[in-house]
């Protein structure tokens, strides 16, 4: 039988919750290998659509394909998935062995090969060492640690992750991304992470699934999230942006902005003049300069020091408030209260339609 | 410093309970140990007392081990101990096989049935103990409801010996103390993470193993709260036995009440009292071990 080439296929899934769509008709596919985020505000109903694909909820309507077989009625116990936790959800009266031995045995395996699927498992993880501590003597990194040893034990199709850096500090939270992108390339399944963090969506994953009230806005590799959102939400989730509304002018290739007294130069193509749409510019994109195919002018309301890179907040002569991001140390930085001429070039506007 | 907060008052505080449980606890204990040391007496108090002057006007040491080696060799007292224990142990065991599921029920019903649930659960508690006892007679009894309606029914020709059996006593001990049973397993239940089953069933347990593995043994501590709730007391039980049992139920809260109030022998009955909280100590003292055990 070939390989099929999706992971995980959802097809035109529903749920709701007493009356309170959960998720609204998504269709997505997880390919192969392939490390997918679902990234979204809380409440947009990627933890719901992360439990639908584990079994542990039921869907309203649609189909789910696990590995190339129907497993919309499935119980959670026969699906070739496991779900790692946000509480992580470590059994507290088993040691972190026996923790991690748990699914294993389920699966009828016992003796030597449990013990050495165990070893396997926490090895890979660098929790060899605590095999006979009780979770409740971990940190909160280690507990996570735990947790995934657990679900790649099984060696699943596709491992889920729900939030899994929501109790990890900063630095920690910043391994851990690396962690597990080389830990989906060593186990060659496909990881699918559930987050409100748009970092560790553009760190770690391959494709990001953006969601919104219980729909996929846009699926697409960060970068192109990035350069190319496809909305306004997308565009303000994903990153920092300026967004103006604007209407497109009877000029080619031009946009008239109101909040920035401006008709902006755009490269990208254009939908009918007098149409109402939306630019967005990242603050890196502007320079302090007054060359350029757009330039304003304003005045410097606030500076905020971030180290390698300064975040200024100018006032446009018409009101609109302009974030820039500039390195530090490549401009003579302004201060509050300097007049200063901001510009862009016309490929650095994205035209949202919706 | 406010002045509540102030170390005077603070140790006080502090004292209070220990002062409780030294006047209504301990003094009685001790008063109830002395009296069993003591032989019966016409007069009052009814009982010698331990230390009295010999032939000479010596001060001298008169108490005696004479009623706890009574309670040794009468084989009526032996075995009104034994099975106390094992109708207590019976009942306590029948009330965790129907508390059990009633509590996990309850705990994993909506969250708004939950408290009107346990409302049903406590509701026979509003009326008196002793009337709750007593409606069983009335229920039970030759001529009593049951025997009526199966009788005139046609069910049966002779009504059914259902009082004065242990039948009746295991009804009405699990009848009384159920809640005792119900109320900490709940709050074991109600507490589990969910989570932790969902975990379970993730990683290929069926909900029938998901239950042994995870959900039972996380509730160990309300089962040994529940049984030692029901057992201390059902041991001890008079009431019950009395209306339920008769007199072919031979139990120690009943010998005790016959030795205190028909024999007036103070002394036979603080030692079966001693006795018997001895017996009941065992038990609190195994858990005890057991949870300095598991403590990390």
């Amino acid at each position: 039988m070939p390989q099929p080439a999706t992971a995980i296929e959802i097809v035109e899934v529903r749920k709701s919750f007493g009356g309170v769509v959960a998720v609204d008709g998504v269709s997505l596919a997880v390919r192969n290998n392939e490390f997918l985020a679902l990234l979204g505000a809380s409440g947009c109903g990627k933890t719901t659509l992360l439990r639908l694909m584990a079994g542990l909820e039921a869907v309203d309507a649609g189909r789910i394909i696990i590995a190339g077989a129907d497993m919309t009625a499935t119980p959670p116990f026969l699906r070739p998935v496991n779900l790692m936790f946000q509480s992580y959800a470590l059994f507290p009266h088993m040691s972190v062995a026996e923790n991690v031995a748990f699914g294993l045995k389920q699966d009828g395996m016992a003796g030597a090969e449990l013990a050495a699927r165990v070893t396997d498992a926490l090895e890979l993880v660098e929790m060899a060492s605590l095999a006979k501590r009780r979770p409740d003597q971990l940190s909160g990194g280690q507990k996570q640690r735990v947790a995934l040893a657990r679900c790649i034990a099984k060696r699943p199709k596709v491992l889920l992750l729900d939030e899994p850096m929501a109790a990890l500090d900063r630095a920690l939270r910043e391994r851990t991304r690396l962690e597990l992108r080389n830990l989906r390339e060593r186990l060659g399944i496909a990881f699918v992470v559930v987050t409100h963090d748009q970092e560790d969506a553009m760190t770690m994953a391959d494709r990001v699934a953006v969601m919104d009230k219980g729909r996929v806005v846009q699926v697409a590799p960060p970068r192109e999230l990035y350069d190319a959102p496809c909305s306004k939400l997308v565009a303000s989730f994903f990153g920092e942006s300026n967004v103006w509304e604007a209407c497109v002018s009877t000029e080619g290739q031009r946009v008239d902005c109101a909040a920035l007294g401006l008709s902006v130069a755009v490269a990208a193509s254009l939908p009918a003049a007098g149409s109402s749409v939306a630019i967005s510019v990242r603050p890196e994109r502007i320079e302090f300069s007054n060359v350029g195919d757009n330039a304003v002018a304003g005045v410097v309301e606030d500076v905020v020091y971030l180290g390698t890179v300064s975040t200024y907040l100018v006032r446009a002569a018409h009101g609109a408030l302009i974030r820039i991001t500039r390195q530090n140390g490549t401009h003579p930085s302004s201060v509050r209260g300097d007049r200063v001429h901001l510009s862009w070039p016309a490929s650095a506007v994205v035209v949202l339609t919706a | 410093m406010s002045p509540i907060d102030s170390p005077a008052v603070r140790r006080t505080t502090v004292w209070i309970p220990y002062l409780w449980l030294a006047v209504f606890a301990l003094l009685p204990l001790i008063l109830t140990l002395k009296i069993s040391l003591a032989q019966m007496q016409l007069g009052v108090p009814p009982y010698t007392p331990l230390i009295g002057a010999d032939e000479v006007g010596q001060k001298t040491w008169l108490g005696t081990l004479a009623n706890y080696k009574l309670l040794a060799a009468d084989s009526l007292y032996v075995s009104a101990y034994l099975n106390s224990v094992r109708i207590a142990a019976v009942s306590t065991l029948l009330a965790l096989l129907l508390g059990y599921p009633m509590a996990y029920a309850i705990a994993r019903a909506p969250q708004h049935w939950r408290v009107p649930l346990l409302m049903l659960v406590l509701l026979p508690f509003w009326t008196s103990f002793l009337i709750r006892v007593y409606a069983w007679v009335g229920l039970l009894r030759p001529t009593g409801l049951i025997n009526s309606a199966l009788l005139s029914m046609g069910f049966i020709d002779t009504p059914l010996r259902l009082i004065n059996t242990e039948f009746a006593v295991y009804l009405g001990m699990v009848f009384c103390y159920l809640p005792y049973m119900l109320l900490p397993l709940y709050a074991r239940l109600e507490k589990l993470d969910a989570s932790l089953i969902e975990a379970a069933l993730d990683l290929g347990a069926t909900p029938v193993r998901a239950f042994w593995r995870i959900t039972l043994p996380l509730s160990l501590p309300g089962i040994y709260a529940g049984c030692l709730l029901v057992f201390v007391p059902a041991v001890g039980e008079f009431v019950i036995p009395e209306l339920l049992g008769g007199a072919d139920v031979l139990m120690i809260g009943k010998v005790l009440w016959s030795e205190f109030f028909s024999n007036r022998d103070w002394p036979v009955s603080s030692a079966v009292a001693s006795v018997l909280l001895v017996i009941l100590v065992v038990p609190l003292l195994a858990l005890q071990f057991y949870k300095t055990e598991r403590a990390p």
